[in-house]
């Protein structure tokens, strides 16, 4: 793993920290239930799960905010100067159509989701908008990249590139 | 069928492209979705319930575990045991970077992660004891793919999770061919400082191993915790995982006093991006794969492989030859939660077991991280140690070899991957 400089934490970043928070605390629960108290908590389990979905989702706000989501990058090598901004354009423009796209899809999911949670007794829409409320600032995030990168010139672009180059954290 | 061929196209135009992985797969199944009149809520279903799964969720923590160890300074620990032990063989500091990478792997399951963390502190002590780049690079590059082979492992549990296979025998399945690719690889280092006349560092000290050895001995206990939990079936991996945590924390809050508050904040930061970024692929690779299944693509890659041979290692050639085409041009998670569905039915149709499947597929995709243009650990590595991408490629190409010889050696002889899992699981 990259030891980073300390990184600056965006109020945008909170909502996935503390959802992680509540998940490790979730699970050690689980675990601590399981091997102390030898008789694991029943609701754990699925809340888990559900608090890993909204993990997944609100963090890629954050990965999206820092250019840290898994790409290519070997084209911004190999193509001219010139033709790296538009098609970082491209990329970004793509980025906010799937991302409205998809919000939009989520709110009609948690529109049409009927079914309650299994050991809980609520209704498991709340996962669904709370994924809907993430994808809605995953696509504000990506309507700012695409303007702030509109405003950087090409070499700019190639060395924000080649910053975050190496610092995701592919498996 | 040409709907499908359109997706395709669309789909590497926009990896090509240089658009993040999870936005070219989701955006080309939505066009499908789109095209053939499918009501788009049920891809928005399938995205955010693919990643519905318990055993997912030990991802995020061995991740954070490892962030932890790198903060806590658990690998510069492991690494100057590594050096006390095998350092003083010809080419040392070279076994000293496998060694390492073995243990850390013990503890973290990603490649891509131990090239930036492990591989930084690997290289820089190579280049001050004047070891040339080329080699340094190679094998830090070479060894940091044990890391997913030997448990825990964030592609075997993706796999896992997509195959509907028991982790713990996927995890038991890979320790001895994680074992076996580090000998293979030192022999590999053994063989080059001999031919190039590498001279020997300092003699064995008892003394000094002694004294690493007792500053390694903690960090050394988080594999032994990790590894041994698992593969007895004490620990589920995602118990594993936050045992790892909590161990680390303490260990390097209480005793070793080098994890400081801020930087675990920063280790949950870094967490939470890594663990989006690798579950969104996830999600939208499922999607994907809903759209090939929808395609009956799986039966048709089963009658076209079966007509060519119904043997079982031949199919499981042919199986490896698909996944190293594909793990040339994707990265490692989105090629194993689509391929892995289509594969899945002919391997099984042929009796190939799905644990050994898993692990010679995953071995397969690490090779893929060495190679370009998809190598993610190259660009890592060509970043940590300031070499020019061709020079990594370069670099790395002579210890491809070996790895290819394991993974061959792994199809030719399953029991290599099957005798721990058949020794500690029942069924």
């Amino acid at each position: 793993m990259n030891s980073r400089p300390a990184a600056r934490i965006h109020w945008i970043d909170w909502p996935a920290l503390a959802l992680f928070v509540a998940l490790a605390a979730i699970v050690l629960l689980q675990f601590l239930s399981r091997y102390v108290l030898n008789d694991s908590v029943a609701w754990t389990e699925e809340i888990a799960r559900y608090l890993l979905i909204g993990v997944a989702y609100a963090g890629s706000t954050t990965a999206l905010r820092k250019g840290e989501h898994i790409f290519l990058e070997v084209i911004y090598r190999r193509v001219s100067l010139a033709s790296i901004k538009p098609l970082a354009i491209m990329v970004d423009l793509v980025s906010v159509v799937f991302h409205a796209v998809l919000t939009l899809l989520a709110v009609w999911l948690s529109i049409e989701a009927d079914r309650r949670m299994i050991s809980v007794d609520l209704p498991k829409s709340i996962v669904y908008w709370f994924v809907a409320a993430a994808l809605f600032s995953t696509t504000v995030v990506s309507v700012w990249r695409l303007i702030q990168r509109a405003c950087l010139s090409s070499r700019e672009i190639l060395s924000e590139i080649d910053k975050s180059a190496g610092n995701e954290d592919a498996v | 069928m040409m709907i499908l061929l359109l997706v395709l196209v669309l789909l590497f135009a926009l990896i090509l492209s240089g658009a993040p992985v999870y936005v070219a797969l989701g955006l080309s199944s939505l066009a499908y979705f789109l095209s053939e009149g499918i009501a788009g809520v049920a891809a928005a279903h399938t995205m955010i319930n693919g990643l519905d799964s318990f055993t997912l969720s030990a991802i995020p923590f061995f991740i954070l575990a490892g962030h932890l160890m790198n903060a806590a300074g658990f690998t510069e620990r492991i690494f100057t045991f590594a050096r006390a032990l095998v350092g003083w063989a010809p080419g040392g500091l070279g076994h000293v970077n496998i060694g390492a990478s073995v243990v850390f792997a013990g503890m973290s399951g990603a490649a891509v992660a131990d090239a930036g963390g492990l591989g930084a502190v690997e290289i820089k002590a190579m280049r001050d004891a004047g070891y040339e780049r080329g080699f340094s690079v190679g094998v830090t590059a070479a060894s940091s793919t044990i890391g997913p082979i030997i448990p825990p492992s964030l592609p075997l549990i993706v796999y896992g999770v997509v195959a509907e296979v028991s982790i713990g025998k996927l995890f038991a399945a890979g320790l001895l061919p994680g074992l076996i690719m580090a000998i293979a690889l030192m022999v590999m280092v053994h063989v080059t400082a001999v031919r190039r006349g590498f001279r020997r560092e300092a003699a064995f000290s008892t003394r000094f191993a002694l004294r690493a050895a007792k500053s390694a001995i903690l960090p050394l206990l988080t594999p032994i915790i990790i590894v041994g939990g698992i593969v007895c079936g004490v620990f589920t991996p995602t118990e594993a995982a936050i045992a790892a945590v909590a161990f680390t924390t303490l260990v390097g809050c209480v005793l070793f006093r080098t994890l400081r508050w801020r930087a675990i904040l920063d280790a949950m930061v870094a967490t939470v991006e890594t663990t989006a970024s690798v579950l969104m692929i996830v999600a939208s690779a499922a999607l994907f794969a809903w759209v090939l299944t929808a395609n009956q693509v799986a039966d048709g890659l089963a009658s076209g492989l079966l007509a060519m041979t119904s043997d079982k290692t031949a199919v499981l050639l042919l199986i490896m030859a698909i996944v190293f085409v594909v793990g040339f041009f994707m990265e490692t998670i989105a090629a194993i939660t689509i391929l892995a569905p289509l594969v899945l039915p002919v391997a099984m149709a042929v009796g190939i077991d799905p644990v050994h499947l898993g692990v010679v597929f995953v071995l397969n995709l690490m090779i893929g991280l060495l190679t370009p243009p998809v190598g993610m650990v190259l660009y890592v590595l060509a970043k940590v140690s300031r070499t020019p991408f061709e020079e990594c490629v370069r670099a790395t190409l002579p210890f491809l070899v070996p790895l290819f010889g394991v993974l061959l050696l792994l199809v030719f002889v399953p029991e290599i991957a099957l005798y721990l899992p058949g020794l500690l699981f029942e069924d």
